[in-house]
């Protein structure tokens, strides 16, 4: 558990490192006032320093209202964020294996998987699930329109 | 007569109207399931929208939009778990109707009878004043949108419920999203990191999928971690509306149809502010004011006539302005834009006939609510007790596929899934993930209108502040920004 306060802190200062990046990389263009109005740069630079002021209010406000906003309390280290942080590890690899597999093989790995992780266990509904899923996904998407999913790079 | 008859050749395709007919009730379906939201259902089966041809896939986003309005009275009145956030003062009356009057058939044909009937009014008042508030827009030049872009944009505040400074920092996220490809003035390649993926800009879809779906599919398992959703075991009676009640609640359905609509066209409001409003206004102009929390049927009537009213109101500043008014209008005005339809006043010109067809497409996806909310709903009674573990990594799933179709491209499904994780901690955080949509749906119109009336004006910024319509919205656009604070600042010498 965090606090509100220690949040936007943090978000503070990366609004302000963003804000500093955008106007840096909108820099590279020209910002000046020309016959065809304003260089490609300034409208983002503009946006840029907009941005790092508000995360400096942001800061400011923060320091003003640090005793409210630490009452209010964020969940990021519970075992219910916990949960969700492996299921973006495990997104992370069905990306991956959406590449190696080919998707129909990888989706059929990671329904199953899902399910588990959210506690559920009767495999025979699991293996429905799957297979229904894949079933609808391939009748509609891949005969009904046309969609060629990714192959598995072993395929190609 | 002649854009009518070629809209009305347009809807009334098979292909068309089974998509509409699909979409209302998937959108129902999206509705009634606590922990779907009607920008989730949208942003899902957006992708699916461009299978069809021409106006097909609007016709199907309409439906979905509709539908899940109206879907989330269902939960709201079987579990006492709204579906969506509109349909939150429908449990008050909803739910002791349906549980301790044993009355669940007569609660869910009343907000039945009550969604379709605000959809239809709204319909109707979108049709009457679209055009008209359109023939004044045709007159705006580059500032006037300039400023209605910000105007536009200043809504972020409203939409922003956790914190209006992170509000304004997403949408100016977004808007810095909207510059990234070749710059549309300059022809200049701008923020791409050297790639060709960015070369045609950000792509709009993987980033909605990612926030609206996939993020909230994150926050779901989070969220069902320890609770186990409850199920209804309610048996469901008849579900038409008695004569008797009708009669009861006719007036509190024009009233609160006519509250919804209104509150519909002001954008950064929305369903939830419209069911509340016309609640409460229902309850203080009732005969049988102790009735309400008790099961009341005006009470019913008035929370989803007034959230339903909200679908036909909101469209009228998205169509003739470019303005959407929250989340699920950004997205169907993104929806109008990938097909080619520009929201503006010059879309009533140079696209009538597809305007007239959004405006029956609107209307039959109300009147398809209505048939479908009468005779199917014991079916999607059915749907509300789905497993969660089942339904969520179906949805998953369908964020990938999804994305995926739209462009054939495994970078748009690893920019979704990076758009969901992001969005799963900026959630956490208090940001709005509309003030971000919102950005990047209206920073290409902001830029290049911003440039184009400095090229009017020799470089001279008082072009915006000489214009009286221009400086109107530019005025109003400072005052929805400054709302919230000069509202906190109200309250806090109230309470000395």
């Amino acid at each position: 558990m965090k606090n509100m306060a220690v949040c936007n802190y943090v978000i503070s200062i990366l609004g302000l490192l963003i804000g500093g990046g955008i106007m840096n990389a909108a820099s590279e263009f020209p910002l000046e006032f020309t016959v065809n109005g304003p260089g490609p740069g300034f409208w983002p630079f503009s946006l840029g320093v907009a941005l790092s002021a508000a995360a400096l209010i942001l800061f400011v406000y923060t320091f003003l209202h640090k005793e409210d906003l630490s009452q209010t309390r964020v969940a990021l280290t519970l075992p219910a964020n916990r949960r969700v942080y492996l299921m973006m590890a495990v997104i992370a690899v069905y990306c991956l294996l959406i590449s190696l597999l080919g998707f129909y093989p990888a989706s059929a790995v990671l329904i199953p998987i899902v399910m588990r992780l959210m506690d559920y266990h009767n495999k025979k509904v699991m293996a429905i699930t799957t297979v229904c899923t894949i079933i609808f996904i391939y009748l509609v998407f891949g005969e009904l329109l046309h969609t060629q999913m990714p192959q598995s790079v072993f395929w190609e | 007569m002649g854009d009518i008859a070629s809209a009305l050749s347009m809807i009334f395709i098979p292909a068309n109207l089974l998509g509409l007919v699909f979409g209302v009730a998937v959108g129902i379906a999206f509705g009634c399931m606590p922990g779907l939201s009607v920008n989730m259902g949208l942003a899902l089966l957006f992708p699916l929208a461009f299978s069809f041809d021409g106006i097909g896939g609007i016709l199907m986003l309409l439906g979905i939009y509709c539908g899940a309005i109206y879907g989330g009275s269902i939960s709201a009145i079987l579990l006492k778990t709204p579906g969506t956030p509109a349909s939150v003062a429908t449990t008050l009356d909803g739910y002791p109707m349906a549980a301790k009057l044993k009355q669940p058939g007569r609660a869910l044909g009343l907000s039945t009878m009550a969604s379709t009937f605000g959809g239809i009014f709204s319909t109707v008042c979108l049709i009457l004043l679209a055009p008209q508030l359109a023939k004044l827009a045709l007159q705006f030049s580059k500032p006037e949108y300039f400023a209605l872009a910000i105007f536009g944009l200043s809504i972020i505040t409203s939409v922003s419920s956790g914190s209006v400074i992170k509000g304004i920092m997403g949408g100016l996220i977004g808007l810095f999203l909207a510059t990234v490809g070749i710059d549309d003035m300059s022809g200049k390649i701008r923020f791409t990191m050297d790639t060709t993926y960015f070369l045609g800009g950000v792509s709009f879809i993987p980033i909605l999928i990612g926030v609206f779906a996939f993020a909230q599919v994150l926050g779901s398992i989070e969220e069902y971690y320890h609770n186990e959703r409850s199920e209804q075991h309610m048996t469901i009676d008849k579900v038409l509306p008695s004569m008797a009640d009708m009669k009861r609640v006719f007036a509190t359905l024009l009233r609160s149809s006519c509250i919804g609509t209104f509150i519909g066209c002001v954008p950064g409001t929305g369903g939830d502010i419209a069911s509340f409003v016309s609640y409460d206004q229902a309850k203080r102009w009732s005969k049988h004011k102790d009735n309400f929390g008790n099961g009341e049927p005006e009470g019913i009537v008035a929370s989803e006539s007034g959230n339903n009213a909200v679908s036909g109101g909101a469209f009228i500043p998205v169509l003739t302005l470019g303005i959407p008014g929250d989340g699920a209008t950004a997205i169907m005005m993104g929806a109008l834009m990938v097909q080619g339809l520009q929201p503006g006043p010059l879309l009533f010109i140079e696209k009538a006939p597809d305007v007239y067809a959004i405006f029956i497409g609107l209307l039959l996806a109300n009147i398809v609510m209505g048939i479908l909310g009468f005779s199917l709903i014991k079916l999607f009674v059915k749907v509300v007790n789905v497993p969660i573990h089942i339904l969520l990594p179906i949805i998953i799933m369908m964020t990938f596929v999804g994305t995926y179709s739209y462009n054939n491209s495994i970078n748009d499904v690893y920019l979704m899934v990076a758009s969901g994780f992001i969005g799963y901690f900026l959630n956490k955080l208090g940001f709005s993930m509309s003030a971000i949509i919102i950005g990047i749906i209206l920073g290409s119109m902001a830029e290049q209108n911003f440039v184009g009336s400095l090229i009017m004006s020799d470089g001279s910024f008082s072009i915006f502040y000489t214009r009286p319509l221009c400086l109107f919205f530019l005025v109003i656009a400072c005052l929805s920004l400054l709302s919230p604070f000069i509202g906190s600042v109200i309250r806090r010498m109230q309470r000395k």
